[in-house]
């Protein structure tokens, strides 16, 4: 067994020397001499030191001086205790030269140090000293230099280099140790995808002042200096600055309302500067990100809120953006999640230049986002990328984060009861897809849970169902087929026809089976005593709807929610508003550009930059929201609701015929005890008239009239009680009733 | 009683080495003692010298503050020029001074850095026969050899960085004047801070006296 030493702090005096102190013993089983090179590996990062015995030549102990390791944080732990296998002795080469990043305490010693003195402290600190490649040394004494990154070192070596006088040591770059930390800080975690087009002009303005200065100053550019992140809460803006920050090697400062607010009158400004003049100061180090998160918050539109302070703010803000130079190398980046409400004078070139808006992830950018996610988890073969893509419409970046931990959380747990699963596989992600529900979701208006209901639980309507599935499940599955056609895409469907012929269950099935976000709405949510929150409901209904595409509107009894503009009412009502708003929402001129997602190109109509490939056309698909309606008076509907581009299909729903209404009966009574004497054929003859929830209830009635009859313990249903039944029970639809809807159909022409 | 068992020629060879690097541990401490005082005497001498620096500077500073007009002296036109100049240029001499004192000091530490350089190496070339046994080994007169290899390499690095330390302290630049003026602060703390090692050329001497007795 190897013997272990206990690791102790360092002595005080030995602080800087780069020595470690072990006992003789583990010294000559190492075959070490005192001063040798050694490099030890620790659980958090490895260091390097010469070996040097202890005072008092005891052995068991081990006193490391961290000034040359592999991070500028100290990797060692004291709890732990360290085995002779993790020491390594080295050889010990002499460099000729080494390149060197070093890192400056501040600014003005960056600015103050002139390149030669600069190389003379760097040599002299460095001198006699073993280092590594990537390893950093740590200057604990009081100098203008703090670290210096070991770049390369030549010649290379196993061994240990020894900086010794006749070395060359050449500066490669020099920083100062705020942005060297940062740098270090955030060295993992901030990827990002499906926004390489958001990102790729981010960077290009942050980096282009950078990159071109002379450029830039000789056409006479004011670079820009601010930039509007727009978009969904969720959707990446934060992760976005960061790693941008990141790749351009840009000093990031946060700036958040609890750091600005104080107590005090007049703080917050006071605040507000400071941090101004600080990343002032940072910029002239290098590049610098003023990070102002959730700036609706921060700055509200003035005239509206009566709030002073906050207009204060506002108007210290704005001082402040335009006390910045372009010279100086610092851009200001804002995030929020409603644009609308932010002061409109934030919103001007020369303040923001730019506005950036980010949407909910399509379906290419769920799957390149997936792929980033999935990429450091162990994942099962069976796990297809593009299906979870598919599936998981309306999610953004941190619904899709969350279904990932979930899914290895489920891992876990399972891993916990037989102990060898250690790969995600597909029913781990199928199981958190039932739990994570997209953040927009959340606070969803319309957002319902239905009981699944399958297209052959449904009797009869052959031909109805298949038209449902043509003009609504086909588009969102074989999209090729529809633009091969030329066909454009219907934007509504509405279902009528007499009461209780299964118009709901219909739209749940079409629900169930191609799978789409689905919304329904009722008079309920809409209506409400103040004047224009019902329009802005529905409004908001068709963002949420068209933020998490391809998505299905229903809207049942739509004929109470909407009516109709050509009665003899005056047209100020409610109803005649919410219509205006769904006429609007359905065939407008356009959409919100705050909803842009995924590529500018992909806006209503542009069909023809669409290539061959089948995602492309699932892009297409992806702005398209379904609008179902139903009803059973649509005499009363509005005429502009039903010419095409609006609810341009119109399906009649008719009454259950006699086959129908048989394979109702035995679907209904599917789960009841029959007696050999029933004949539901015949029953189905006498139910003329009879709709679907007629019949249902119907065979409800049989069941309780043999209940009634022979008590609790009735074992079977026979054909009298379906006569008792009959008997009590009269049809919902009558002649009238269905002539009306015959002459309707034959008024409108269609099927 | 592993050296007893040893072949002859072995324990002749490590008694040679043990010799060897014993001599020219001697030497250099031998060398770092006449160092010392070269040393501490540059020291001494710089004291007054920055002193007077950081006075030039607070004459420099009250010379730009004063407007002559306003006193009796206004009818020396271009007073204020002239003392400006001869005040820079006591800066200047000053500072040459001092530079000259930092070379002797640079001179020290060179000498020093050659001289642990060259023990350094006599004990690498003798390490393989020396052994650690030996190298760990004190005795009542005489400390380790490695004792006395941390303590010279102490001494080394302490040389640098004080040397180090001063030298940045007189990158003074002219338009700065109040950092000169504090200059005699940080100077005498950069004495005052290493106290701790101020002692430890000295005591380091001390240590060895009867080892170097011993050999001579």
């Amino acid at each position: 067994m190897e013997p272990v030493l206990r690791l102790l702090p360092v002595n005080h005096e030995d602080r800087g020397t780069q020595r470690c102190r072990i006992g003789p013993k583990a010294m000559s089983d190492l075959g070490l001499q005192i001063g040798f090179p050694l490099q030890i590996s620790l659980p958090t990062g490895s260091c390097l030191c010469t070996a040097w015995p202890r005072r008092d030549l005891s052995d068991g102990f081990l006193q490391v001086d961290l000034m040359c390791s592999t991070s500028p944080k100290s990797v060692i732990e004291y709890k732990d205790s360290v085995s002779l296998n993790h020491l390594k002795r080295l050889n010990s080469v002499k460099l000729k030269k080494v390149n060197v990043k070093i890192v400056l305490k501040n600014v003005e010693d960056k600015i103050a140090v002139s390149g030669a003195t600069l190389h003379e402290v760097v040599r002299d600190l460095l001198r006699n000293v073993y280092v590594l490649p990537k390893y950093v040394v740590t200057i604990p004494e009081d100098s203008p230099v703090v670290n210096v990154e070991i770049l390369d070192m030549d010649p290379e070596t196993e061994g240990a280099g020894l900086i010794t006088a006749k070395t060359s040591v050449q500066i490669r770059e020099t920083v100062t140790v705020e942005r060297y930390k940062s740098a270090a800080d955030n060295n993992s975690q901030c990827q990002i995808a499906g926004m390489d087009d958001v990102c790729t002009s981010l960077k290009e303005i942050l980096s282009l002042p950078f990159l071109y200065p002379e450029t830039i100053a000789k056409l006479g550019l004011a670079c820009p200096k601010g930039l509007l992140l727009v978009g969904p809460p969720g959707v990446g803006k934060t992760l976005l600055v960061k790693a941008v920050a990141r790749q351009v090697g840009a000093y990031l400062i946060s700036l958040s309302g609890p750091v600005i607010h104080g107590s005090r009158p007049g703080e917050a400004e006071e605040n507000l500067r400071k941090i101004f003049e600080n990343a002032r100061n940072v910029s002239r180090g290098g590049p610098c990100i003023l990070f102002i998160d959730e700036i609706d918050s921060l700055c509200p539109k003035r005239g509206s809120s009566n709030n002073a302070p906050e207009n204060r703010i506002v108007a210290q803000l704005l001082t402040l953006m335009d006390g910045i130079q372009s010279d100086n190398k610092m851009v200001i980046i804002a995030a929020t999640n409603q644009a609308d409400v932010i002061d409109s004078a934030l919103r001007r070139p020369g303040r923001f230049d730019r506005e950036i808006i980010i949407g909910t992830p399509t379906i290419s950018q769920r799957r390149a986002i997936l792929e980033v996610l999935t990429s450091n988890i162990p994942i099962h073969s069976d796990v297809d990328i593009n299906a979870l893509a598919d599936m998981t419409v309306g999610y953004v970046g941190a619904d899709l984060t969350a279904l990932c931990r979930d899914a290895a959380m489920q891992v876990v747990l399972r891993a916990h009861q037989d102990c060898q699963v250690n790969q995600v596989r597909r029913e781990h992600f199928y199981e958190a897809f039932k739990k994570i529900q997209p953040t927009a979701a959340r606070s969803a208006i319309g957002q319902v849970e239905f009981k699944q209901v399958y297209w052959d639980q449904i009797g009869g309507l052959e031909d109805i169902k298949l038209l449902l599935k043509q003009s609504i499940e086909w588009p969102m599955k074989y999209p090729d087929a529809f633009m091969r056609m030329g066909l454009t895409l219907p934007k509504g469907v509405l279902l009528y026809g007499p009461p209780g012929c299964a118009k709901t269950t219909l739209v749940k099935a079409v629900a169930t089976s191609c799978h789409c976000s689905f919304f329904s709405i009722s008079g309920a949510d809409l209506f409400s005593p103040y004047v224009g929150d019902s329009e802005k409901t529905l409004a908001q209904l068709f963002q949420q709807a068209r933020a998490s595409t391809p998505a299905i509107v229903f809207l049942d009894e739509i004929d109470a929610i909407v009516g109709c503009r050509s009665e003899s009412r005056t047209g100020s009502g409610v109803q005649e508003r919410i219509l205006s708003v769904l006429l609007n929402e359905l065939d407008g001129v356009g959409l919100k550009v705050a909803e842009r997602r995924g590529r500018q190109q992909l806006l209503e109509g542009d069909h023809e930059l669409c290539h061959n490939e089948e995602l492309e056309f699932k892009e297409v698909m992806n702005k398209s929201v379904m609008i179902v309606a139903a009803t059973n008076r649509p005499d009363v509907l509005d005429d502009a609701l039903l010419r095409p581009g609006r609810l341009d299909k119109l399906l009649y729903i008719p009454p259950p015929d006699e086959k129908a209404r048989l394979s109702i009966l035995k679907i209904c009574t599917n789960s009841m005890p029959l007696a050999n004497d029933v004949s539901l054929e015949s029953v189905a003859a006498s139910t003329q008239f009879y709709s679907g929830a007629d019949l249902q209830s119907l065979c409800k009635e049989v069941a309780l009239a043999a209940m009634h009859a022979s008590g609790l313990q009735a074992t079977c249903v026979n054909q009298e009680h379906f006569q008792q039944a009959l008997a009590s029970h009269t049809p919902s639809l009558n002649i009238q009733n269905l002539h009306a809807f015959k002459k309707l159909r034959g008024h409108t022409g269609i099927l | 009683m592993t050296s007893e068992l040893r072949p002859e020629t072995s324990s002749m060879s490590e008694e040679a080495a043990v010799l060897c690097v014993h001599q020219s541990l001697r030497r250099c401490l031998d060398a770092i003692e006449q160092h010392q005082e070269e040393w501490s005497g540059a020291i001494l001498e710089c004291g007054p010298l920055v002193r007077s620096l950081s006075n030039l500077a607070e004459q420099l500073q009250s010379c730009q503050k004063v407007t002559f007009s306003k006193t009796p002296l206004s009818g020396f036109t271009d007073l204020q020029d002239r003392l400006r100049y001869k005040l820079q240029a006591a800066v200047d001499l000053t500072l040459e001074k001092l530079h000259d004192e930092m070379c002797k000091l640079q001179r020290v530490r060179d000498s020093v850095s050659h001289q642990v350089g060259l023990v350094l190496h006599v004990y690498e070339v003798n390490g393989e026969k020396l052994g650690l046994e030996a190298s760990l080994e004190r005795t009542s007169h005489s400390p380790s050899i490695a004792d006395m290899l941390e303590w010279l390499q102490d001494t080394e690095k302490y040389y640098r960085n004080q040397y180090l330390q001063r030298k940045l302290l007189l990158e003074v630049r002219h338009n700065q004047l109040s950092d000169i003026k504090n200059l005699v602060h940080s100077w005498e703390s950069l004495n005052d801070k290493f106290t701790a090692k101020q002692h430890l050329v000295e005591d380091m001497l001390l240590n060895v006296s009867f080892f170097r007795e011993a050999t001579s």
